[in-house]
């Protein structure tokens, strides 16, 4: 039998945070706002990470399309102590990542870029 | 010019977005997404950031209307968008009394990010089954000084004349 597709995520999710060393959290969200798998810490609280992530991911959205640079790919957040990145996972959906602030940029976004293909691929399975 | 900063909130389905649609000038930035999980309602779309329109009163005023998410989940963008605004209105659907304690626990909210002024719209009046505005004022225990205005909020004339209510009742406060 198939395995459930939150299960095939949360796989797919654990092996781009093995890949990619600086990625210390990772979650897959659906655009209204709603947890679809998480590789979160305890002591992040998903269900305000899923919300932020499709409001933030939105206006980014909107700004792109406002100001002429076309359709969003990512919208980068950079704190004191580390990233959050996000990157749209087809039209349903939104990859979030959390990453250290030494973390290999280049490395992590694509690492993120690949992940964020096959969880597509995931999705669109029925 | 003067520019004031209106927040439009309020539960999940209760108008906000089409309130803003109807009287903004502007094509509205919008931020409806469409909803995955079906159990929580029959709506196609629901907004999870924020709406933004803009309304010229005449030459010296123009309202920023900025309209919130209505769930809970979103909550954090309800104190980011009542940052530095004058008033605000609560909308209420007046055919879902389940959603009244919800409306309140939002009001409440709202007073306590910011002393500014409010009034309770009960929209959707134009349906049959809608309370009218007094017994849902009642029924959320509202101030007596405060106006439940009723509300249509697809219709133009409607929603200005809520606007109007709450600019009344920021210039009334403005003169005490």
């Amino acid at each position: 039998m198939e395995k459930p597709r939150t299960q095939l995520m949360l796989e797919r999710l654990r092996a781009l945070q093995a890949t990619a060393p600086g990625i210390e959290a990772s979650a897959v969200v659906s655009v209204d706002g709603l947890i679809m798998a998480s590789a979160l810490p305890a002591e992040v609280e998903e269900d305000r990470v899923s919300a932020m992530s499709a409001a933030m991911l939105s206006i980014g959205e909107r700004i792109a399309g406002e100001l002429g640079r076309g359709t969003l790919q990512q919208v980068y957040i950079r704190g004191e102590n580390g990233y959050v990145i996000l990157s749209s996972i087809g039209e349903e959906a939104v990859l979030t990542v959390m990453a250290r602030a030494k973390a290999k940029l280049g490395l992590v976004f694509l690492d993120m870029s690949r992940a964020a293909r096959d969880l597509g691929a995931i999705l669109l399975k029925t | 010019m003067q520019t004031v900063k209106i927040v439009v909130t309020g539960p999940f389905n209760a108008g906000k977005t089409a309130f803003i649609g109807a009287i903004s000038e502007i094509e509205v930035v919008s931020t409806e997404r469409r909803i995955t999980d079906h159990s929580e309602s029959t709506k196609e779309e629901t907004t999870v950031a924020m709406d933004f329109g803009r309304i010229t009163v005449d030459d010296g005023l123009v309202l920023y209307l900025f309209g919130t998410p209505g769930q809970r989940r979103f909550d954090f963008m309800w104190e980011i968008l009542s940052e530095g605004m004058l008033g605000f209105i609560v909308l209420v659907d007046s055919v879902a009394p389940e959603t009244f304690h919800e409306a309140k626990e939002i009001l409440d909210l709202f007073k306590n990010y910011s002393p500014a002024c409010y009034v309770v719209a009960a929209n959707k009046q134009d349906l049959e089954d809608a309370w009218p505005p007094g017994d849902l004022g009642i029924a959320l225990k509202i101030d007596s000084d405060v106006k439940v205005v009723p509300c249509v909020a697809r219709d133009k004339e409607s929603v200005k004349r809520v606007l109007l209510e709450l600019l009344y009742s920021i210039l009334e406060t403005a003169e005490e």
